[in-house]
């Protein structure tokens, strides 16, 4: 009885214990996966404007690497929704990659290296565009991004 | 002779329509529900948005995977059981200030609006109407509003475990700075 009643106790607590790590467990970050996908910007448009559902389901939840000019980064969001965020402009007017990055990743890092080119890689969101505001461009956004390769030094 | 007038004041016209817009691709759009267990929070910060000062028009988008939780398993919740970001990867509204007409776009201070139009999550579009504040601020505006939508209305069903401990209502808030068109 003594031996049931121990399995139960050690039963309850592996629960307990894998739904607390479950509940508390960290963001997963594009920094130790590999790039499935390794394309430019105005690629990534074409194919959206092609038919933007392929686009979508192709390259949705994959780790997607993109590399160009850092144009500007922005910190957006307060306490815990803070978040920074790099963007890459691309050839086509309006058209931009966005990538967020995780909290551990912080702005002044990001900030030295704007202007500079650099190689990025992140989650694919999605593509954000509205065809009833064409005056404000489309974003493609990238979550929880890595900084791969940065040629500050060129 | 004719021609060249007639296109100068139909650029002059064009220009000042435009100078009308005011827009941003960092909007601000929060949601909240308060539950038995834990509050639910989540907020996107990449909105994009246009509003027309002369017709009241204003238009919303923003990607589902953008909103973050504090939690990860919140959000992969979120996305994955609820909202089906994969399947429904954008929120939109389009709609109109009711009563634009009283809001003098030129004169800085808070204006009291209405907002009337569709809400598109989930793939279900439904009306929402929401009282809010406009504050003009020389070449910037700031919109704010709050309002609650439910779940159900947007086909987002509840878990039969957790019915109990998750809210059907949830609380939206919207808190957006424009910046006029160049």
């Amino acid at each position: 009885m003594k031996k049931i009643i121990y399995l139960l106790i050690v039963i309850i607590l592996a629960v307990f214990g894998v739904a607390y790590w479950q509940w508390n467990k960290p963001r997963e970050t594009a920094s130790s996966k590999k790039a499935e996908v390794v394309i430019s910007i105005d690629s990534l448009y074409s194919a959206f404007q092609t038919n933007d559902s392929l686009a979508f389901a192709k390259y949705q939840n994959k780790v997607v690497q993109i590399s160009g000019i850092l144009d500007r980064v922005e910190v957006q969001g307060e306490g815990e929704n803070r978040s920074n965020f790099a963007i890459l402009k691309s050839n086509t007017e309006g058209i931009e990659a966005k990538f967020s990055f995780p909290d551990t990743t912080t702005n002044s890092e990001l900030s030295g290296l704007v202007s500079k080119k650099v190689v990025l890689k992140g989650f694919f969101a999605g593509f954000n565009y509205d065809a009833m505001m064409p005056e404000l461009g489309g974003t493609f956004e990238f979550n929880q991004s890595a900084i791969i390769q940065n040629n500050s030094h060129e | 002779m004719n021609k060249i007038i007639v296109l100068a004041v139909f650029a002059l016209f064009a220009s000042a329509a435009s100078a009308q817009k005011y827009m941003t691709k960092t909007g601000k759009i929060s949601f909240f529900s308060k539950t038995k267990v834990e509050d639910i929070s989540a907020t996107n910060t990449s909105i994009s948005s246009i509003i027309d000062a002369s017709t009241g028009d204003m238009k919303f988008v923003g990607l589902m995977k953008s909103f973050k939780f504090p939690k990860p398993l919140m959000e992969e919740h979120f996305n994955e059981n609820y909202v089906e970001s994969d399947k429904f990867p954008k929120t939109t509204f389009v709609g109109k200030i009711t009563n634009v007409s009283e809001v003098n776009f030129s004169k800085d201070g808070k204006y009291p609006v209405q907002v009337a139009g569709i809400l598109e999550i989930h793939g279900v579009k439904k009306n929402v109407e929401s009282k809010g504040t406009l504050t003009v601020k020389g070449n910037t505006l700031l919109a704010d509003t709050k309002f609650s939508i439910l779940l159900s209305d947007y086909n987002i069903i509840i878990p039969t475990a957790v019915k109990k401990t998750i809210n059907n209502s949830i609380e939206i808030t919207v808190d957006v700075d424009y910046s006029k068109a160049p």
